[in-house]
């Protein structure tokens, strides 16, 4: 018996092999539900961004782009028409979807028909124009949908038309990285599905590009190895999820620490620097302490472009208003901070920074009753996702942390007075002084040799002497004495911590990455009628820090401000503010991006007469000069406004968007007490004991015409205003999630759209030149042909030889089959025939190539057919 | 893996545990340090794959023949304490159609073994080797390999089919002196002793006969009354033809008839008859030489041994149509060789017809000829051998034609 199984030689037709495909998947069913896994948790990271209850729509759009893109893949058509389709198709299925989400399903297919085609007319007409108006809800799912159909098809099209794995995992996790940066609650479980889903993707793929091959070289391998393949690329998917989850990531030891300290600190350097060449002189311009938005100071009303990634949650129960950083020192153009001041004492140097005060985590700040008047203690925990540079998150006035903290501290001066120790309430000192004054009033003294008073019990007059030692550290100085009538009197000078004016409070250390810890804050209950009445006796340290002026604010300014606080017949201080208040944001509307301020020119006289278009700082700074010039003690907070958006665990979130300044009044025994005077914000609620004061109209105060300024500005400045922009509130983006960003018009969405054509045709140029350095003549000839090919269909075998894939070229494109066998015939020459072509690639080949390229471009699909079906 | 390939990947590694160190979004660092284990685990994988793992070729046989089977067998041995999860051996003979490699999935501390039988569908020469065996981690990532140098080498004879009707040239018989000349062939047929010529060899030396006569003299021996039969193979390369039709399922019957349907071009078809005529000619006891005008010129004496079959073999085995002499020119050179006591045939795909008249120069010096005429105008030859015919039925040589897909038998017929 011959041979009845031997393997003969056969020579197969390999188009004919081509034609013999069958419905099942070449990667597997498995393969294909992967990838479909895959989409679903990369749509479900952007719906979850974007959190506009669109997954009905944007997860089927991605999985159905998927499979178009599978099916068209494995189609023998070629990419010139696949692609176009494709996008069609998406456009197509876009807005049909986005129709039926608008309508609902049980509408008529006549209206869902109309919806889409005005859908697709408003839109092109908005883009026929430029227009600064955000983007609809509707046009952003369009937008999105079809984004994540041109994903899932790229990615089915690369893996199975390509066999592209990376790419074909790339774009997908560059999509999902991106939106989870915005959500960064619970980005972990959709990361973890996705590498898990990758990798056992991946050893697929592997299995069945190695099975490709040992098909080629006639290798049998064992049926089961894909199935072995899938298991062992899932088992170590798995150790690999668990070691990059499990395994301790911040550095245990001080070296890598200090390292990264290292390096932060010449990073911080570089980004000083380059703002100090006017790089971005924006918010954080003037950055002393590498702070970021929360600097020691910062310019006024600078171009300023917010991120919208998620900065802090906050679990509580309701969204207050974080405070982080206070400013006093207005400059005309800047805030900044003058606590620095309040720590010198006469003679000193007011250039050190203030020494901070540390406190214990779960340290309650003494407040005094100067502050702390009808207020309550608010609880939240708060979770910081963007680094602040160790700034903690408060809750109005700052009482405790769950962490160890530093706080930036206001210091009282105390000139040389004596107290009576009898008689002095002890409450009323500061808080520094407290444990010594009470001591002294509870002991018994006797004159001494000099005249002076002694404490007569030892154990008391130790405890006395390490009090009035600590107190030397401040410097305070104690001394005691007798009156003229024998009262023992103890004179006290120097300098102590003022823990009612907290300025900043940071994290001791400073912690890296996301950082928990609950907050307390000392909330004021105060009623407006409390307000109305708390008075004016104000102590030296408010008015000291927060009742001086620049020197800048013009007349015009304070006239405005008095003409404000008359008109509507404020007595009191609360009245007052809330004129100011009002009439701010009911006359200006917000812009985020205005004009700048001119040099030399006030920016709060700038805002009120000149633009009168601006962002939160412009009126909180505003609202604060005003106050001040009717003599009523204000300050400026800076940290994040309270939104609407929570999370899944129903924290609330706080984004870049959030960022905000609002104004901060004193009133005596109540405290600090915020005013909102932007109108993108709803004003604050001070108690109901008495109905709100009537909301000032722009018609009950007019705006006052342009006075002559006393401020160095320019003398055109008043005479010629800048235009100001129609009175039309604009929208700060209250919805958060990146649809704000996207919102900011369709125009920008074109200009990236614009933008990502150009890089992609500048990426495909560099790729393109860089996959022919270095080859030669011949070789570069016939590359360039091989790549045409590749993108109209003609696959270049691996067993192919120059003159097969020639044959085969021709077969597709008729046209180009001359021109393509001469370029097989130089390169076979050159490559072995070991002849220098450079001659004849120069002439013959280079026309030959342009010949094929024409002849490609130029090729029709229905002659393709015909010898294709031959 | 390369050196610069160890140095990218622990500059990889470093930078992406600097990244983490120093990135403050934990999903960052966490996919940097799963991407990091990943490399880890992979590469130990692939460095363990290939080890303590072996392969060995059970030693073939070295000679096979055209529609002969041969038996390939290799055996592999893992002895690891870890399963190989895929291992691709690869066998580079070059015998067309053997592909005796092989993807395997093998257990700890197992063996396993596998023969792959390939039928012989061409003569030649081939090396059995080099093998190389390639593994690596299930995604891909490092690649393991390593390679076997050795080869081994296997020579395959052209094909020979049994010729019932092909009744062998007669020649001229005639007796003769005797030759005092060197005698190269051995025969069991002492017609006469002679007086020692030197270079005699000794073994030839009759000592009865030297004992009695007091001289030395060597035994004679005869050849056996029959003539010999001198092949001569026309592998001029200008008029050889080939086919590329499509040999699927082209199989042997149990006898392995049907051999013809391997034999692809006119150079195939030549070298079998000539094979076949060989054996038909030493099994009717004749002697057989071989003329083959390849770029190697191959002469093989004619002699009516087995060893000279074997030889006729090996010459045949390797012999191409590279040859640029023209058969009439050979004929012309090689004519000494014929003579009335031997006879000729030739076997040649040339239709031009001036060899025929050096062939018929030949044949009037009595010596027997006769032509296989292997027709390339069946291989896709644009050439006819009508004239070529004609002039041979002419000159009254015996002609044989020969197309593509005929039996040889009965052509031979």
């Amino acid at each position: 018996m011959i041979a009845t199984d031997a393997r003969r030689l056969v020579f197969v037709d390999r188009r004919r092999a081509d034609q013999t495909r069958t419905s099942v998947p070449s990667e597997g069913w498995l393969s294909l539900l992967l990838h479909v896994l895959i989409l679903a948790i990369t749509a479900d990271a952007v719906v979850r961004v974007d959190k506009g209850g669109r997954s009905n729509i944007l997860i089927p759009l991605a999985i159905v782009g998927l499979v178009l893109g599978w099916l068209m893949a494995r189609a023998p058509g070629l990419d010139a028409v696949s692609h176009p389709f494709a996008f069609v198709a998406g456009t197509a299925a876009s807005f049909a979807l986005t129709a039926i989400h608008v309508d609902g399903v049980w509408t008529t297919w006549h209206r869902r028909g109309g919806n889409v085609l005005d859908l697709a007319r408003t839109m092109v007409e908005q883009q026929m124009r430029v227009r600064s108006q955000p983007l609809s809800d509707t046009e952003l799912t369009v937008l999105i949908g079809l984004t994540l159909w041109l994903v899932g098809y790229s990615s089915a099209w690369m893996l199975y038309r390509r066999r592209w794995l990376v790419a074909a995992l790339a774009v997908p996790a560059a999509l999902i990285f991106v939106s989870l940066r915005y959500e960064q609650r619970a980005p972990a479980n959709s990361i973890a599905a996705f590498a898990v889903a990758a990798l056992v993707m991946a050893a697929r793929h592997h299995a069945f590009v190695r099975q490709l091959e040992w098909a080629r070289l006639r290798l049998p391998a064992p049926e089961s190895l894909t199935y072995r393949f899938t298991t062992s690329g899932s088992v170590l998917a798995v150790i690999v999820l668990l070691t990059g989850w499990v395994l301790p990531i911040q550095a245990p030891n001080g070296l890598v620490n200090g390292v990264s300290d290292w390096t932060q600190h010449y990073w911080e350097k570089a980004i000083e620097e380059a703002q100090r060449f006017g790089a971005n002189p924006g918010k954080s311009a003037k950055t002393t302490n590498g702070q970021g938005e929360f600097s020691d100071s910062f310019v006024i009303g600078k171009d300023f472009q917010p991120s919208d990634e998620t900065v802090a949650t906050l679990n509580a129960v309701e969204p207050y208003y974080l405070a982080v950083r206070r400013y006093d020192v207005y400059d005309g153009t800047t805030w900044s901070s003058g606590v620095n001041k309040t720590f010198a004492l006469p003679g000193e140097s007011g250039a050190s920074r203030a020494t901070s005060v540390t406190f214990t985590s779960e340290q309650f700040v003494a407040l005094s009753p100067a502050v702390a008047t009808d207020r309550q203690r608010e609880a939240g925990a708060i979770t910081v996702y963007q680094d602040t540079g160790g700034l903690l998150f408060t809750i109005e006035t700052y009482s405790a942390a769950s962490v160890p903290t530093v706080a930036v501290i206001g210091w009282q001066q105390i000139p040389e007075q004596q107290i009576d120790i009898e008689s002095v309430d002890v409450a009323t000192l500061a808080m520094d002084l407290q444990p010594l004054l009470n001591d002294l009033k509870h002991a018994q003294f006797k004159p001494n040799a000099n005249g002076r008073p002694d404490v007569v019990n030892a154990e008391q007059a130790r405890e006395i002497e390490q009090k009035r030692a600590m107190l030397l550290q401040y410097p305070v100085d104690t001394a005691l004495s007798y009156d003229a009538n024998g009262k023992v009197m103890v004179t006290v000078s120097g300098r102590v911590p003022n823990y009612d004016d907290i300025e900043a409070v940071y994290i001791n250390p400073p912690g890296r990455g996301a950082t928990n810890y609950n907050v307390v804050g000392s909330v004021s209950v105060a009623t407006e009628e409390e307000l109305r009445g708390a008075g004016t006796d104000y102590p030296s340290w408010i008015t000291t820090r927060y009742l001086q002026r620049s020197g800048t604010e013009t007349a015009r300014t304070d006239a405005l401000a008095a003409q404000i606080v008359s008109e509507a017949g404020a007595t009191n201080t609360f009245d007052a503010a809330w004129a100011i208040q009002q009439y701010l944001r009911a006359t200006f509307p917000y812009q985020l991006n205005s004009e700048e301020t001119p040099k030399g020119q006030d920016a709060v006289d700038f805002f009120l007469f000149g633009k009168k278009v601006g962002r939160c700082e412009e009126f909180a700074t505003s609202m604060v000069v005003m106050l001040r010039s009717q003599g009523i003690p204000a300050r400026l907070v800076s940290g994040f406004r309270s939104g609407t958006e929570t999370d899944a665990l129903g924290d609330f979130v706080y984004r870049g968007t959030q960022l905000h300044t609002w104004v901060e009044v004193y009133f005596p025994k109540l405290g600090w007490i915020a005013f909102e005077p932007t109108p993108s914000q709803p004003p604050f609620d001070y108690g109901q004991s008495d109905p709100a004061p009537p909301e000032s109209t722009p018609e009950a105060i007019p705006t006052p015409e342009p006075t002559p300024t006393t401020a160095p500005a320019e003398p055109t400045a008043a005479a010629t205003p800048p235009a100001v922009p129609p009175a039309t509130t604009v929208d700060e983006g209250d919805s958060g999630g990146w649809t704000s960003t996207l919102k900011s018009g369709a125009g920008l969405a074109m200009l990236l759209l614009t933008g990502t054509v150009a890089l992609l045709v500048l990426v495909a140029a560099a790729a393109w030149a860089w996959g022919l350095r270095g080859l030669s003549p011949g070789a570069s000839l016939y590359a360039r042909v091989i790549r045409i090919g590749r993108l109209w269909g003609v696959d270049a075998d691996p067993s192919m030889t120059p003159g097969e894939y020639a044959t085969e070229f021709a077969y597709a494109v008729p046209k180009a089959g001359r021109a393509v066998q001469l370029v097989a015939t130089l390169y076979t020459a050159e490559r072995y025939g070991g002849l220098d072509i450079s001659a004849e690639a120069k002439s013959g080949g280079r026309q030959a190539w342009r010949s094929v390229r024409t002849a490609v471009f130029a090729w029709r699909p229905w002659r393709r057919q015909k010898h294709r079906g031959r | 893996m390369s050196p610069g390939r160890v140095v990218r990947l622990l500059l990889l590694v470093l930078t992406g545990l600097v990244v983490a160190q120093l990135n403050t979004w934990r999903p960052l660092d966490q996919i940097i340090v799963g991407g990091i284990a990943l490399l880890a685990v992979t590469y130990l994988w692939s460095w363990q794959s290939l080890r303590n793992f072996d392969v060995r070729r059970v030693e073939p046989p070295k000679r096979a023949q055209v529609g002969q089977i041969f038996y390939d067998t290799f055996i592999v041995n893992n002895r690891s304490l870890i399963g190989k999860l895929w291992v691709e051996v690869r066998d580079h003979s070059s015998l067309p159609g053997h592909f005796a490699g092989r993807v395997i999935n093998i257990g700890r501390k197992r063996s396993t073994q596998w023969s792959v039988q390939t039928v012989c569908s061409r003569r030649g020469r081939f090396h059995l080797g080099p093998v190389s065996v390639r593994s690596g981690d299930p995604f891909g990532i490092f690649p393991s390999r390593w390679r076997d140098p050795k080869t081994l080498e296997l020579l395959v004879y052209p094909p020979v089919v049994e010729l019932p009707g092909f009744s062998l040239p007669a020649a001229s018989l005639t007796g003769g002196p005797t030759v005092n000349r060197r005698s190269p062939t051995v025969t069991p047929m002492v017609t006469a002793i002679r007086d020692y010529v030197q270079g005699d060899a000794f073994n030839r030396i009759s000592w009865t006969a030297t004992a009695r006569l007091g001289r030395l003299m060597v035994k004679e021996f005869d050849v056996d009354p029959t003539s010999d039969v001198w092949i001569v193979l026309d592998l001029d390369h200008t008029y050889h033809v080939a086919t590329r039709q499509s040999l699927s399922g082209a199989e042997l019957d149990g006898n392995g008839n049907g051999i013809e349907r391997w034999l692809f071009s006119t150079e195939e078809y030549a070298v079998a008859i000539a094979a076949s005529i060989a054996r038909s000619c030493l099994n009717q006891g004749r002697g057989i030489g071989l003329i083959a005008t390849g770029a190697h010129y191959e002469v093989v004496q004619a002699e009516r041994s087995d060893r000279t079959y074997i030889k006729l073999l090996e010459a045949l085995a390797v012999v191409t149509a590279d040859g640029n002499r023209p058969l009439a020119e050979l004929l012309v050179a090689e004519s000494r060789r014929f003579n009335r006591n031997s006879a000729l045939i030739v076997i040649t795909p040339s239709n031009d017809p001036s060899w025929v008249d050096a062939l018929a120069v030949i044949g009037a010096r009595r010596v027997q000829t006769s032509v296989v005429f292997v027709d390339g105008t069946t291989f896709g030859g644009h050439e006819q051998g009508t004239a070529l015919l004609a002039r041979l039925l002419n000159a009254r040589v015996k002609t044989y034609h020969v197309g593509h897909g005929d039996r040889i038998a009965d052509a031979l017929r």
